[in-house]
């Protein structure tokens, strides 16, 4: 689950941890205690986090199709969810797997990019208000990985 | 308006239901490889297939592509009935309510979580009756004699039961290209059986997929 650990016992299979290993160690462990409250912040304020991005998303394009701004928005929850777990995990790879490779067709069969996108920097500039720095910089690599992952991801249908 | 609150209650939000390390589950101490909804897995070993063709070739010569791809369409309508059970389960929804990305998504998360490769579709020919799939690292071609002719007969099966149970029409399946034969990909082109004899006939001829797939949609619009 936890890649950075999951090497680490791998390596105390052939020797006893030295010291900068163990030092990676003690990093993770007590990152992640940073990391349950950004956890926690996300999971109570996802709706109110989520209204104002979609209340910001209908004046922004006011002549889209609601039933367009709705999916959009669902993806977004689905991935915050996913995200959020990763941070927890500090797992690139959850994330991909679990989520992304299998979300890249859904999201790009509906052509909504432009809807996607804006909710990324609406859910940005939301974030920065909601989170300390340090909350934000973890979860921020992992939103970046799925926007990234699934806008520039080439079709792969065809 | 919308209302986020209503939208977080309505669908069930789910990620990827086949994710290998979600999927594949087990007892090793009682030896159980299942899968996450408690149905049981087998590995095949690669040596088991090599045999399964040799034997086949031994024992029925030129008759193993139909058995094998008979066997295909047997394996594929458990197959889609599990399919379908378990994605409308995970996602709690059934599925003509399921958005056709989404199916497909999943189909072809399961096709690589079992170990059958990559899956791709392509449905450009759609409106002409034509539905074409392309696999990579199928283990059927890899198991499979070289360059002793296209291999892949049980995913064809499996493929020509699956879409014939989804679409309701009794549909057909010819490979037209393998990776056993030096071809990049697995091509296939699924259709209803009578349109696609033309495409077995242009095969037999040693005829690549492209030309094969012009031939047939020529013959289908002059058909019209």
């Amino acid at each position: 689950m936890y890649p950075e650990l999951q090497a680490l016992i791998h390596e105390a299979e052939f020797q006893y941890l030295n010291g900068e290993d163990l030092n990676k160690l003690s990093l993770e462990v007590s990152s992640l205690k940073d990391r349950i409250p950004a956890y926690k912040l996300l999971r109570d304020e996802e709706i109110n986090i989520f209204q104002d991005i979609a209340d910001d998303l209908v004046a922004q394009f006011p002549r889209e199709n609601p039933k367009e701004i709705e999916t959009s928005i669902r993806h977004w929850l689905v991935i915050m969810r996913y995200c959020s777990m990763a941070m927890m995990l500090n797992n690139h790879e959850f994330l991909e797997h679990r989520l992304l490779e299998w979300m890249t067709d859904i999201v790009q069969a509906h052509q909504s990019q432009h809807l996607f996108t804006a909710i990324y920097s609406l859910l940005i500039t939301k974030l920065n208000k909601v989170l300390s720095n340090d909350e934000l910089a973890h979860i921020q690599p992992f939103l970046a990985q799925a926007n990234d992952y699934l806008i520039n991801s080439p079709i792969l249908a065809n | 308006m919308i209302s986020v609150a209503n939208l977080v209650q309505e669908k069930a939000l789910k990620g990827n239901y086949f994710s290998p390390s979600a999927y594949v589950q087990g007892d090793f101490e009682l030896g159980l490889l299942e899968t996450r909804l408690g149905s049981r897995l087998i590995a095949l070993p690669e040596v088991l297939l090599q045999g399964i063709y040799a034997g086949l070739d031994e024992e029925i010569g030129q008759a193993t592509g139909i058995v094998l791809y008979n066997c295909g369409r047997w394996w594929g309508k458990s197959f889609y009935r599990r399919f379908i059970q378990e994605v409308s389960e995970y996602y709690e929804m059934p599925l003509a309510q399921m958005e056709m990305a989404q199916f497909l998504s999943c189909l072809k998360q399961c096709w690589k979580t079992h170990g059958w490769g990559v899956i791709n579709f392509n449905f450009d020919y759609y409106s002409q009756g034509f539905i074409v799939v392309n696999t990579v690292n199928s283990p059927f071609a890899q198991a499979a004699p070289q360059d002793k002719g296209f291999a892949c007969h049980p995913e064809a099966g499996i493929l020509s039961s699956f879409f014939s149970q989804l679409t309701g029409e009794e549909l057909g399946c010819v490979q037209l290209s393998c990776e056993s034969m030096g071809a990049q990909s697995n091509y296939f082109v699924i259709g209803l059986e009578e349109r696609l004899k033309l495409a077995k006939a242009l095969s037999e001829e040693g005829h690549d997929h492209s030309t094969i797939m012009d031939r047939l949609l020529e013959s289908n619009s002059t058909d019209n």
